[in-house]
């Protein structure tokens, strides 16, 4: 083993973490190398130096102000689980909504406007019919905030006449 | 006779509800978590900040201390990386730079070569590369083998065995004037 090899072993050697060959190896070199054993000195000295640095005591208080932190962070965690819980139902069954809602218009949509076997559609052969049902629908659906999905197909159904909502003073 | 419950009874208590168990696992290891994150970080203030963030972390993730076979070592690995993320932070240099300027009150001529001497020491460790500085930590300080070091820092034997190599180096060279009085 020369200086090197042995140099890249010390820090090992002095920490007891080599076998019992490397070990024997080490000790072999040392003790025909003075600047190696020097070497060693200095790493043991330096190495005892820097056990003397205490660290200071945590806080005698810091226990209870750790658990007194996580019931803390428990309760933040449960309050967010719990709002979702609670969005989540609504959001869950708002999509649920969603879904069927846009079947039933699909349908609806599509007994109005699709040729039947006459090749006429419900909305082209019923005038009377649909200015009822137009009429009935405005009614049903007067209080339809602008905008929405309703409010289109109400507009959609009575000819496109847009109902202009806004505030008597914002208007053109 | 009171039961004596192991740590592992103590978490499986804790995963199955009783968050109250935790008190157990922090009363028992607060002090060697304080004291690796103190010698790491340098500040009284960011270990303890650094102390509450372990076991906060640690309680939110009580179920998987299983892999790391001891809670000494599962917490250990989570100061670990608590501790060398902190490090790279901004906030990290900024403390740091603070607390090289604090200048303690004068203790008569002996008592403030000693404590010169510390501060050199800590701030030779403190300027430690990160891992270099960690390795050295839970070598010297936790007296851990380069094995459980290995383990808790997710690196091979022979790298912890390198990393000690060059903070050792770098120990005998910057306090070489302390080690000729020794």
């Amino acid at each position: 083993m020369d200086c090197k090899e042995a140099k890249e072993k010390l820090s090992a050697y002095m920490d007891a973490e080599l076998d019992a060959d490397g070990r024997r190896e080490v000790d072999g070199h040392l003790e025909t190398c003075e600047r190696c054993s020097h070497e060693l000195q200095r790493m043991e000295a330096v190495w005892e130096l820097i056990a003397g640095v205490e660290t200071p005591e945590p806080p005698a208080h810091m226990p209870d102000k750790i658990t007194a932190g996580l019931s803390r962070a428990g309760e933040t965690a449960a309050g967010r689980v719990a709002w979702r819980t609670l969005l989540g139902w609504p959001m869950n069954a708002a999509a649920a909504l969603a879904v069927a809602a846009g079947i039933v218009l699909g349908f609806v949509l599509g007994m109005f406007f699709n040729a039947g076997s006459d090749g006429q559609s419900m909305v082209s052969k019923a005038p009377a019919y649909e200015q009822e049902y137009t009429e009935d629908y405005a009614e049903a659906f007067s209080e339809l905030p602008a905008g929405s999905p309703g409010y289109y197909l109400v507009e959609f159904v009575s000819n496109g006449e847009k109902k202009d909502d806004s505030p008597e003073e914002d208007r053109k | 006779m009171a039961e004596t419950k192991t740590d592992e009874d103590i978490i499986a208590e804790v995963v199955a509800g009783n968050t109250d168990a935790f008190g157990l696992i922090v009363s028992k290891y607060y002090r060697v978590v304080f004291s690796v994150s103190y010698r790491y970080l340098n500040h009284y203030q960011d270990a303890e900040d650094m102390t509450q963030e372990v076991f906060t972390r640690a309680f939110a993730k009580a179920g998987e201390f299983e892999a790391y076979g001891s809670i000494y070592r599962w917490l250990m690995r989570i100061t670990i990386n608590l501790c060398i993320n902190e490090a790279r932070s901004a906030r990290r240099r900024l403390t740091q730079l603070r607390e090289m300027n604090d200048v303690p009150a004068a203790a008569g001529e002996e008592g403030m070569m000693d404590f010169q001497m510390k501060q050199d020491i800590q701030k030779v460790i403190g300027d430690l590369p990160s891992p270099q500085r960690m390795a050295l930590i839970l070598s010297r300080y936790e007296g851990l083998t380069y094995g459980e070091i290995a383990h808790m820092m997710d690196r091979s034997v022979s790298s912890v065995e390198s990393l000690l190599v060059r903070a050792k180096r770098t120990l005998m060279k910057k306090l070489e004037k302390y080690t000729v009085q020794h």
